[in-house]
């Protein structure tokens, strides 16, 4: 609709404007976060290098351990070090110069990684929700754990999950993120059924819990192999006596697959038999390179788009769909991209749709300047002349648990933040004139 | 006719993608209709030719070995004569065949593997006990065998200049047929490897006799007759199950056999090795080519991935009961990470399914015979005097009663010299060892008498080097698992203990099972060379 484009590309440049007014501190873990990102992007030998550093890390005991290490990723045959490292490399032989690396890089591992992911301790999650909420949004929790490899690891992760919702205190709405994968040690496609019947229970005994306290669920992004059964796990679950009125569940629904519209239309012709809303988080997709690689070294079909401008078309799309199923479907949608956001306000003006249709998401670490000029969006479109009585929602995805268990999360976010096409890339980092940024997908494919 | 022109690049048959509804479909549609012709009987094939006999193999399902999956023929050392004969016999016309045309017989019975792959995959789940996914790799395996080696032998079966050329001689290596061969199969890749070297022995332009194992002698069958339906001359493979006394050895003791290859226990290696020197063949030594087991170990250094080292265990150690010759059965651990990994992998080892591998459901299924369940429980009785029981796994009463189950079972405190860390059990036990640096753990591994698997969890660059070069394995794995080789991406074989060599599936097999000539040429004539091109 030509009416949308033109809303869009407005908004666009609005809400492009406000994300650039948010000043950063120069002293905090963003500054850090910006110096290793500026390394990680620098060439694909010192990217991969620095993340296998980064990923083992936080198994490292010994001061020897972690010299050893550090000399061993980035002290040697890189085709080009930066300054810094080559420095570092000399130094770690000497006993003080060693433990100044150490210290350094003990430092910096600990910002990048508590960047995106929050301390796994009440104290520490409190805080951060409350700041979050400070600027005007909502949160949504996800604790991670270690692989669920065991019985007990599954029945200790839905007990975690189940504690979290009892007990932490959210000053506005309880909002949580689980993955079904989780739930079940053989969770296995070939076992479909009895991978079923394993989760359906402890993902009830969450849900049970969530209606009790008036918490929201979503549940997350998982590799392709896993799609059809957590989706039928979430189906067959909200179509139960129980749970068939329940209208805080939601489940992710990931863009980057090619065959993502077929899908999304099978869960809406699903929502609306139901009769009761359910929450699709729409998103791109987390696992792009891991479904890439796994595809090709079986000889198997890539199930994901390999351009970019494909995703980007078919997140709209499917975003656009979404919408207009409402009220069958409320849409949440997890996005950093600028265009992306603003064609989903725009699409959702002009649908006349009410604000429990719509939020958007992002990551903590990710879209922090978005936290707050997504609020300020709806006083700005008011000043514009249209019609927007309610406040826009955003929801910020926080992250909790420690360096180990977090390790898997944070490599997909650097990979994300440092891909050579990123927007945050080219949005936060290099200088990109904003037409380019908003222009459609099939414009960017040039 | 296939010429290399025409040919594809070889690929690896993908595995079958087990979260598409349809293929779930389509297996248990199999598996109702391989139920349906369990209990068949099934002749000797000799010289293209059935052949019945009274005594007979009877094939038991391992899940329910009340159940009969078919019954054999059984051959004696007179039809092990006959079936020598047949093969000599065949050979004269078949050493003569086009290196193409034998290709394109692999390439058909490739063919016809894959239209039946869910049916293969069901006689699979049934007569060894596989579960879908180990069934379906199996399948896969011996289709990448069949493309693989269909591909080689048209490089190989051209004659080839040799490394050093002169004006006025023309220099070529030949490769020819060695003759007859004794192909002495296994059961635990009753589809893949039997495949293999039946594939290998024939394309090279032999003709063999082929003993299937005496627990899975029907897929053995269903092998033979998917050759023959692809145009395989009679006479050039001849299935013939019989006892490894009778029939094996024989076969090994004959003179006009010229080769033998076999996949099978170190023992059975080492008996043949006796055996072959003792009888020649009549022009000359017996060509051996054996894979024989391993005592397979994977170290744990101190910065593992304790996410994917347990992951990785579960399949290397548990994977199809570990009855395979990769499959772990040593795990050794720095000291520092030992306790941790320990309780997690007793955590991760009680959450598996155990139970008819026809479900789905379990990944774990029955060991192939009551003769290898006494085995393991023996080797259990000899761990509980050599080290601590960590952990001793279940399974019940009922599952008992039906097949040869055994749950799984952890030792630690193991020494590295202990009988459950030198000896090869086939069966779900591992033998947990401590190990204070990560030399040390190096020298642990490579203390056994076999060198086939090996694998290393470390994150230590310097470490992963030191391995590479220094542990002593034919097929070493980082940060993986060490089971699910794949042909023509990991060459598959060891040596000391583990076997002969060459490697399966990989570019130096085939050559073992022909010979090599060397033609020279002077091509002077009065003085001049005719500038004249060899026939390649």
């Amino acid at each position: 609709m030509a009416d949308v484009e033109e809303l869009t590309q407005s908004i666009g440049r609005k809400l492009f404007a406000q994300v650039h007014k948010q000043v950063r501190p120069v002293v905090s873990s963003h500054w850090w976060y910006e110096k290793a990102m500026v390394w990680f992007m620098k060439d694909d030998e010192l990217r991969t290098r620095a993340l296998g550093l980064v990923d083992v890390y936080p198994v490292l005991r010994t001061a020897e351990e972690k010299r050893q290490h550090f000399k061993e990723y980035l002290g040697k045959d890189l085709q080009s070090p930066p300054v810094m490292l080559r420095i570092a490399g000399v130094l770690v032989d000497y006993l003080v110069g060693r433990q100044l690396v150490g210290y350094a890089t003990e430092l910096a591992v600990r910002k990048i990684s508590r960047h995106f992911i929050t301390e796994a301790t009440l104290k520490e999650a409190s805080g951060r929700i409350k700041s979050v909420e400070r600027k005007g949004a909502f949160c949504t929790l996800n604790r991670l754990g270690e692989a669920t490899l065991s019985e007990t690891e599954a029945e200790k992760y839905m007990a975690n999950q189940i504690y979290l919702i009892k007990v932490l205190e959210f000053p506005w709405d309880r909002n949580y993120s689980i993955k079904f994968s989780a739930l079940y040690s053989q969770f296995d496609p070939v076992n479909f059924k009895g991978s079923i019947a394993a989760v359906k229970p402890r993902y009830q005994s969450i849900l049970r819990t969530a209606k009790e306290t008036g918490a929201f669920v979503y549940t997350d992004s998982e590799p392709y192999q896993y799609r059809d059964l957590g989706q039928e796990i979430f189906m067959q679950t909200l179509r139960e006596e129980e749970f068939r009125d329940f209208e805080n569940a939601g489940t992710v629904h990931q863009s980057y697959l090619t065959d993502s519209e077929e899908n999304l239309r099978r869960i809406i012709s699903w929502a609306k038999t139901r009769g009761h809303p359910v929450t699709l988080r729409l998103v791109k997709g987390a696992y792009w390179d891991q479904e890439n690689i796994l595809a090709q070294q079986r000889g198997w079909p890539i199930p994901v788009y390999t351009e970019k401008w494909q995703t980007d078309l078919s997140f709209e799309k499917n975003i656009d769909i979404a919408l207009e199923s409402y009220p069958a479907i409320r849409t949440a949608i997890g996005s950093h991209n600028i265009r992306s956001i603003a064609h989903t306000i725009a699409k959702s003006m002009v649908l006349g749709l009410p604000q429990d249709a719509l939020e958007i998401q992002v990551l903590w670490g990710m879209g922090n300047p978005l936290i707050k000029a997504i609020p300020q969006m709806s006083y700005i479109l008011q000043k514009m002349g249209y019609q927007i009585p309610y406040p826009l929602k955003i929801r910020v995805y926080l992250t909790i648990g420690n360096l180990v268990e977090g390790m898997g999360y944070l490599a997909r976010r650097i990979l994300e933040n440092t891909a050579q096409n990123s927007f945050l890339r080219q949005s936060f980092g290099l200088n990109v004139p904003v037409e380019k940024l908003l222009s459609t997908p099939q414009e960017a494919r040039g | 006719m296939v010429t290399s022109g025409q040919l594809s690049p070889f690929r690896n048959e993908p595995p079958i993608d087990w979260s598409e509804e349809e293929n779930r479909s389509r297996m248990r549609k199999a598996l109702e209709k391989v139920r349906g012709e369990l209990g068949k009987s099934y002749p000797l094939i000799i010289g293209g030719q059935e052949s019945w006999t009274e005594k007979t193999i009877k094939s038991v399902n391992p899940a329910s070995f009340s159940e009969i999956v078919g019954a054999v023929a059984k051959a004696d050392s007179t039809l092990a004569d006959r079936a020598v004969e047949a093969a000599l016999k065949s050979w004269k016309h078949w050493s003569k065949v086009s290196p193409e045309k034998r290709a394109e017989y692999l390439f058909k019975a490739a063919e016809i593997m894959r239209k039946r792959r869910f049916e293969l995959s069901a006689w699979l789940v049934l007569e060894i006990g596989k579960n879908w996914r180990e069934a379906d790799a199996d399948v896969a395996e011996a289709m990448d065998f069949l493309e693989y080696y269909g591909r080689q032998i048209l490089h190989l079966g051209k004659p080839q200049l040799t490394e050093v050329q002169v004006p006025g001689e023309i220099n070529e290596s030949y490769y020819s047929p060695r003759g007859t061969g004794g192909v002495l199969g296994i059961w635990n890749f009753a589809c893949a490897i039997n495949t293999g070297m039946v594939a290998a022995s024939v394309v090279t332009g032999n003709a063999v006799v082929f003993k299937p194992a005496s627990v899975s002698p029907v897929m053995g069958y269903k092998i033979t007759e998917i050759f023959q339906e692809a145009g395989l001359p009679p006479g050039v493979l001849n299935y013939l199950p019989g006892s490894g006394e009778e029939v094996g050895e024989y076969l090994v003791k004959h003179p006009d056999i010229n080769f033998i290859v076999l996949t099978g226990s170190r023992e059975a290696g080492e008996r043949i090795d006796r055996l072959a020197a003792e009888y020649p063949h009549r022009e000359g030594s017996k060509t051996r080519i054996l894979e024989t087991g391993g005592k397979n170990g994977i170290i744990y250094d101190s910065d593992a991935d304790m996410d994917e080292a347990i992951k990785g265990t579960i399949i290397s150690w548990l994977g199809y009961q570990n009855q395979k010759c990769s499959a772990q059965s040593r795990a050794i651990l720095l000291e520092h990470i030992h306790d941790h990994f320990v309780e997690r992998l007793i955590e991760a080892t009680q959450s598996i399914n155990i139970g008819p591998p026809e479900d789905p459901g379990n990944f774990m299924g029955p060991l192939i015979s009551e003769e290898a369940l006494r085995k393991v429980q023996k080797y259990v009785q000899t761990g509980k005097q050599e080290g601590k029981i960590a952990h001793e796994g279940d399974v019940s009463a009922e599952l008992r009663e039906r097949g040869y189950y055994h749950g799984p079972v952890i030792f630690t405190e193991v020494h590295p010299d202990a009988r459950i860390a030198q000896e090869e059990i086939f069966g779900p036990v591992l033998a947990v060892i401590k190990a204070k640096t990560f030399e040390e753990a190096l020298e642990i591994a490579n203390s056994t008498g076999y060198a086939l698997t090996g694998g290393v969890y470390s994150r230590n660059p310097a470490h992963i080097e030191k391995a590479k070069r220094e542990f002593e394995v034919g097929n070493l794995y980082i940060n993986r698992a060490i089971t699910g080789s794949v042909v023509g991406r990991q060459p598959f074989g060891g040596f000391k203990g583990s076997g002969t060599g060459p490697k399966a599936g990989g570019p130096n097999y085939l050559a073992k099972f022909m010979i090599e000539k060397t033609v020279t040429e002077n091509t002077m004539r009065r003085g001049f060379a005719p500038w004249r091109k060899a026939e390649t």
